[in-house]
C-alpha cells in the first residue's frame, strides 16, 4: 500500500516535471529566464577553439538575454565533448562546438569507436573558417606551390612536411594535395603548431601546414613565406598571399568551427539559436575580438553548414585509410 | 611477507605476459620505422624478465630476511583493513554519485562520512567543515573562478541550486 | 648599452603605480591558483583573461604573465605540506619536500623553494634580456631527432634514481614507459591499452596519476594505524638552517641553467624540467641515499628549475612568436586579444610595452618572494590541523583536483586506481621516482623517435646524422655505463630486498 502510493506520488511528480519541461521547451519561452545555456567545448580552456567559442558565448548572451556558460570537456580530439553533447537533452539548453574535420573523422574512423553518428546532431550554424596555409622558411628555394610539387615528384617521400597532429585538418589537406597532384611527401606529425613551427624555422623540415591563425607572427617577422591559402578567397589577415585555387589546385582545408545541438532539438529553438548566432557575429565587439585572434568569421546557417559537412565529408572519407598510414 | 612478495612478483609477471600478448596484436613494424606494437612488445618483455629476476631474488634471499621481518605482516587486518576499505568505498561513492547527485550533496556526504566515521570528529565541527568543503567550495569555483562543477542530474535538486 | 637603456625604460613602465598593482594582483592570483586543486596554470591563466579585459594592454599582459609564473610558486605549497601536487611541475617536490615537512622542516622547504623559484625566474629573465638572440638559435637546433636524444639522456638518469634495489627501480622505469604507451598511437592512430575508453585516447592524465601515487597512497597507509589522531605534525623553525642553505646553492644554480635552457625548447614542459633537475641533483649529490628521505636538494633543484622554465619559456614567445608550452599558448592568446602579435617585431613596434612587460618579470618575481616568504608561516599553520580533519580535507582536495583538470569523473577513478597501486608499491619498497620520470618523458621520447622516422621514412641513420643528437646520445651512454658501474658492484645478494623505508 505504502509502496504503491509512493509510486503514484513519484509518477505524479514526474508527470508534473515533464509538463514543466514541455512548457519551458516551447520556443516562445526559449530561453527561459534564469536558465543558462551550456556550451560544451571539447577542447582545453585557452586554445583557439575555446577562445572563439567564448567570444561567441558572450556575444550570444547579449542577444538572447540568457547566460551562455562554456563547459570545457577536453580529450580524445573533442570526442568526449561530442559524446556528451549527443547524449544531452535536446531542449536547446545544451549546445556544443564542433570542429570539422575532427568530428567527421571521429565518426568515420572505426578505431575511434564513437558513440554518435552524424545524425545524432542538429547543426545550428558555422562560425569560423580558420583556413589552412602551406608555408616554407623565408630562405627556402620554393617560391610557389608548383616548385614544391615538382620537387616532391622528382624526389618522392624526401620532402618533409609537418602537420600539427595526426588526423587534423592539416593532415587531410596534405593527403588531398598528394591525391590531387600525385606528389608524395614525408609527412611528419607534430603535437601542435609550436613544435612544428620551431622545426620549420630550424630547417628540420621543409614545409609546414597549419592554420592562418597560427602563423601570423612568423609571417609578420618575415621568417616564413606562405605559398598558398587553402580557401576560395584570400585571407583578410594575409592580403596578397595567393590561394591554392588561383595556383590551379582546388584545395579547401583548415578548421571549420560551428555549433551543434543534440538531434531532436525543436526546429523553432534551433532557428532562434541560429539567428542569435548570426546577430552576435555581426556586432562590432565580436568582430573585432575575433579579428585580433586571426579567426575569420564565416557565418553559415544550418543548411549551408550541413552542406559543407557533407561535401568535405566525402573528401575526408576517402582519405581516412591513408591517414592511418595503411 | 615472503608469500606476499611472491604473489606481487607473480602479478607483475602475469601482467607483463598479458601486455605482451596484447601488443602482439598491434602492428610491430611499418614502412616508416617502429609500429604501434614495437615498444609495448619490448617493454613488456623486459618487465617480464625483471619480474623473473625479482622472483629469483625473493627465493634466494628468503631465509635471511625471515628473521628480521617475520613478525610483521605486510598488509593490515581488522581495523586497518576496515578503514582502508571505507576510504575505498567513499571514493567509489564519489565516482558513482558526484554527477547524479551534484557536487554539493555528494561532497557533503563524502566529507561527513569521512569525518564522523573515520576521523571521529565532533558533529558540529563535521557540519562546518563538510559545509565549507561542499557548498562553500562550489560557490568559490562557479562564481569566482567560472569553473563548472557538476550540478545534480535530478531535476528538482538542480532546480533548487544543488 | 642600449639594452640597459631599454630595460631602464621598461622599469619606468613596470614601476608605475598602476602596473605595480597589476603585477601584485597577478602574483597573488597566480599563487592562489597554484594552491587550488583542479586548476592548472594553463586553465587558470585562461580563466582569468576576462578579468583583464578592461585593463590597458600593458597592464593586462603584466597581470597575466604574473599569474602565469605565480602559479609555479603556489603549486609547491600543497606538494610539501600535504603530499598532493597542486600541478604537474611540482610533483617531484612531494618526494623530498613532504618528507621534510614530516620532520618539521616544512618552513625551510617552503622558504628554499620560494628563494629558488625567485633566483630561477630572475636568471631566466636576465637571459631573456641579454642573451635572447643566441639562446633562440639553440632552441632552433632542437628538431625531432635532437628531442629524441635529449629524452634518451633524461631516461638514462633513471638508474641513478634507484633506491636499494636496481631491479625494482628498473621495473618501475619500465612500468612508467608502458603507462606512457596508453592512448592513441602517434603515427598510426591505433588505440593502445585504452580498453575502449575514449578518456584514455590522449593517454593518462598526469595530475590524477600523481595525486593517487602520492597523496592517496599516503592516506591509505596512514589509515592502517588510525585516521582519528588529533595530533598534528610538528612545525619547527621556519627558516632554513645554514647547512640547508649551503646544500641548496648548487641545486639552485644548476636548476636555473637547466630550467632556462629547457624552457627555451618548445615542447619541453615544466614537469620535465623539474624531474630532470631532480635526477641530475641525485646523480650529482655526494649523498644520493639522502634523496627520498627529505633532502633539501630534492626541493631546491626542481623548484628552481620549474620556475626558470616558466620564465625561460617566454623567450621563444618574444623572439620567434612561438608558444613553447600550452600555458604560454594561452598567454599568447592574451597578447592577441589585446591586439598584439608576439614576435621580434614587437621590440620595434611597441618597445615600451615589451620592455615594460620584461621589466615586470623582475618586479613580479620580487613581489612573489616578498609575498611568499611571510606567507610560509601562514601555510605551515595548515599542518596544525589535526590529522583526523586534515585527511578528509586532503581527500576532498584531491577529488576536486582530479576532476577539475578535465571535468572528468573518470580521472577521479584513475586517481583511486593509482592510489591503490601506489599503496601496494610502497608496501614492496618500490621507488616511485623512476616510474614518474619515464611516465613524463616516455610519450615525448616515443613521439620524437617516430617523428624522426617519419622524416627519414624509416632510416635509423638520421639519429646520428645530427652532431647535437649524436653528442647527446653519447653522453647518455656515458651516464648509463657510469651508473651501472657505480651500482652493480655495490649490490650484494639478498641485501636488495629487505629493510624498511624511514618514515
Amino acid at each position: 500500500m505504502i509502496l504503491s502510493s509512493l509510486r503514484m506520488r513519484v509518477t505524479v511528480l514526474a508527470a508534473a516535471c515533464m509538463l514543466l519541461a514541455a512548457v519551458s521547451a516551447g520556443a516562445q519561452a526559449f530561453p527561459a529566464k534564469n536558465k543558462a545555456i551550456t556550451l560544451i567545448v571539447g577542447f582545453s580552456a585557452g586554445g583557439s577553439s575555446d577562445a572563439g567559442a567564448r567570444i561567441l558565448a558572450s556575444g550570444m548572451e547579449k542577444v538572447l538575454g540568457a547566460k551562455v556558460e562554456v563547459l570545457n570537456k577536453p580529450g580524445a580530439s573533442g570526442q568526449i565533448g561530442y559524446t556528451m553533447l549527443s547524449q544531452a537533452k535536446p531542449n536547446g539548453y545544451t549546445i556544443g562546438l564542433a570542429s570539422l574535420p575532427g568530428i567527421m573523422v571521429s565518426i568515420m574512423d572505426a578505431d575511434r569507436k564513437a558513440a554518435y553518428k552524424k545524425d545524432s546532431f542538429q547543426p545550428i550554424g558555422l562560425q569560423v573558417l580558420d583556413a589552412g596555409v602551406l608555408a616554407v622558411k623565408a630562405d627556402s628555394p620554393y617560391q610557389s606551390i608548383k616548385d614544391l610539387i615538382e620537387d616532391a615528384k622528382a624526389r618522392p617521400r624526401k620532402i618533409t612536411v609537418s602537420t600539427t597532429g595526426l588526423q587534423t585538418g592539416d593532415h587531410f589537406s596534405i593527403l588531398q594535395l598528394q591525391k590531387l597532384t600525385g606528389a608524395e611527401f614525408a609527412i611528419v606529425h607534430f603535437d601542435g603548431a609550436g613544435t612544428a613551427m620551431t622545426s620549420l624555422l630550424g630547417k628540420k623540415i621543409d614545409a609546414y601546414v597549419g592554420n592562418v591563425g597560427d602563423v601570423l607572427s612568423q609571417l609578420k617577422s618575415g621568417d616564413i613565406r606562405i605559398l598558398g591559402v587553402m580557401d576560395t578567397q584570400e585571407s583578410p589577415f594575409m592580403p596578397g598571399v595567393k590561394t591554392f585555387e588561383s595556383q590551379g589546385i582546388s584545395l579547401l582545408g583548415g578548421s571549420w568551427r560551428g555549433y551543434l545541438a543534440p538531434a531532436g532539438t525543436p526546429k523553432a529553438i534551433v532557428d532562434k539559436l541560429s539567428a542569435a548566432m548570426k546577430t552576435a557575429l555581426e556586432t562590432e565587439e565580436v568582430k573585432s575580438s575575433m579579428a585580433k585572434l586571426g579567426l575569420q568569421i564565416r557565418y553559415m546557417n544550418a543548411e549551408e553548414y550541413t552542406k559543407i559537412w557533407d561535401e568535405y565529408g566525402t573528401v575526408v572519407k576517402e582519405l581516412i585509410p591513408l591517414s592511418k598510414n595503411k | 611477507m615472503r608469500k606476499s612478495r611472491l604473489i606481487a612478483s607473480s602479478i607483475f609477471l602475469v601482467f607483463s605476459a598479458a601486455l605482451m600478448i596484447a601488443s602482439v596484436s598491434m602492428e610491430y613494424y611499418s614502412s616508416i620505422g617502429p609500429g604501434p606494437g614495437f615498444f609495448p612488445f619490448w617493454l613488456s618483455l623486459i618487465l617480464g624478465l625483471l619480474s623473473i629476476i625479482w622472483i629469483v631474488q625473493i627465493v634466494r634471499s628468503a631465509p635471511a630476511s625471515a628473521k628480521t621481518e617475520g613478525e610483521e605482516t605486510l598488509f593490515p587486518r581488522g581495523g586497518g583493513l576496515l578503514r582502508i576499505l571505507s576510504l575505498f568505498g567513499a571514493l567509489c561513492f564519489m565516482i558513482a554519485f558526484m554527477e547524479p547527485l551534484g557536487f554539493q550533496l555528494a561532497m557533503f556526504a563524502f566529507l561527513a562520512f569521512l569525518l564522523v566515521a573515520l576521523g571521529h570528529v565532533k558533529t558540529w565541527m563535521t557540519l562546518i567543515i563538510a559545509g565549507i568543503g561542499s557548498f562553500g567550495l562550489f560557490r568559490v569555483f562557479t562564481l569566482l573562478l567560472d569553473v563548472q562543477l557538476p550540478q545534480s542530474a535530478i531535476r528538482f535538486l538542480a532546480a533548487i541550486g544543488l | 648599452m642600449s639594452v640597459l637603456q631599454d630595460l631602464l625604460m621598461g622599469f619606468s613602465v613596470a614601476l608605475s603605480p598602476g602596473n605595480l598593482l597589476y603585477a601584485f594582483l597577478g602574483s597573488a592570483f597566480g599563487t592562489l591558483i597554484g594552491v587550488l586543486p583542479g586548476i592548472g596554470p594553463a586553465a587558470g591563466t585562461a580563466l582569468l583573461i576576462p578579468l583583464t579585459a578592461r585593463l590597458p594592454p600593458t597592464g593586462a599582459i603584466i597581470m597575466l604573465t604574473a599569474i602565469f609564473y605565480g602559479t609555479q610558486y603556489g603549486g609547491t605549497i600543497t606538494s610539501i605540506l600535504l603530499n598532493v601536487p597542486g600541478e604537474a611541475a611540482s610533483a617531484i617536490t612531494c618526494i623530498d619536500g613532504h618528507k621534510m615537512a614530516l620532520k618539521g622542516r616544512a618552513g625551510a622547504a617552503l622558504s628554499i623553494a620560494a628563494i629558488g623559484s625567485f633566483i630561477g625566474g630572475l636568471f631566466a629573465t636576465i637571459a631573456l634580456v641579454f642573451l635572447a638572440g643566441p639562446l633562440t638559435k639553440v632552441a632552433l637546433e632542437f628538431g625531432p631527432v635532437e628531442f629524441f636524444a635529449l629524452m634518451v639522456l633524461g631516461i638514462s638518469l633513471l638508474m641513478g634514481l634507484a633506491g636499494k634495489s636496481m631491479v625494482k627501480a628498473l621495473m618501475m622505469g619500465i612500468l612508467g614507459l608502458i603507462l606512457a604507451m596508453v592512448g592513441m598511437d602517434p603515427v598510426r592512430g591505433a588505440p593502445r591499452f585504452t580498453f575502449g575508453r575514449m578518456e584514455l585516447m590522449d593517454g593518462l592524465n598526469f595530475v590524477p596519476v600523481i595525486m593517487g601515487l602520492f597523496g592517496l597512497a599516503d592516506i591509505l597507509e596512514n589509515a592502517e594505524e588510525s585516521l582519528s589522531s588529533t595530533v598534528s605534525a610538528k612545525v619547527g623553525s621556519l627558516m632554513p638552517s645554514k647547512q640547508e642553505i649551503k646544500d641548496s646553492v648548487g641545486p639552485i644554480a644548476r636548476g636555473s641553467v637547466l630550467g632556462t635552457v629547457l624552457g627555451l625548447i618548445p615542447g619541453m614542459t615544466g614537469s620535465m624540467a623539474s624531474f630532470l633537475s631532480y635526477s641530475t641533483e641525485k646523480k650529482a649529490s655526494k649523498h644520493p641515499e639522502k634523496f627520498g628521505q627529505g633532502a633539501i636538494e630534492g626541493v631546491a633543484g626542481p623548484e628552481t628549475a620549474n620556475n626558470a622554465h616558466a620564465n625561460g619559456a617566454l623567450i621563444p614567445l618574444f623572439t620567434l612568436g612561438i608558444p613553447a608550452s600550452p600555458t604560454v599558448a594561452v598567454l599568447m592568446g592574451a597578447f592577441l586579444m589585446n591586439g598584439l602579435i608576439p614576435g621580434p617585431f614587437l621590440f620595434r613596434e611597441q618597445p615600451e610595452l615589451v620592455w615594460g612587460v620584461i621589466a615586470s618579470f623582475f618586479v613580479g618575481n620580487v613581489i612573489l618572494l616578498v609575498l611568499n616568504l611571510p606567507l610560509v608561516g601562514v601555510w605551515v599553520k595548515m599542518l596544525k590541523i589535526p590529522y583526523s580533519i586534515l585527511f578528509a580535507v586532503i581527500l576532498a582536495f584531491m577529488v576536486i583536483g582530479a576532476y577539475g583538470a578535465e571535468s572528468s569523473i573518470f580521472d577521479v577513478f584513475i586517481m583511486l586506481l593509482f592510489g591503490i597501486l601506489g599503496y601496494a608499491l610502497k608496501k614492496f619498497d618500490f621507488p616511485l621516482a623512476p616510474m614518474i620520470l619515464t611516465l613524463i618523458l616516455g610519450p615525448t621520447m616515443e613521439r620524437s623517435l617516430r617523428r624522426s622516422m617519419e622524416m627519414s621514412q624509416g632510416d635509423f641513420s638520421i639519429l646520428f646524422a645530427s652532431p647535437l643528437a649524436a653528442t647527446l646520445l653519447v653522453i647518455s651512454l656515458v651516464v648509463l655505463v657510469s651508473s651501472a658501474l657505480k651500482v652493480f658492484p655495490g649490490t650484494g645478494k639478498g641485501k636488495s630486498d629487505s629493510g624498511s623505508v624511514g618514515k
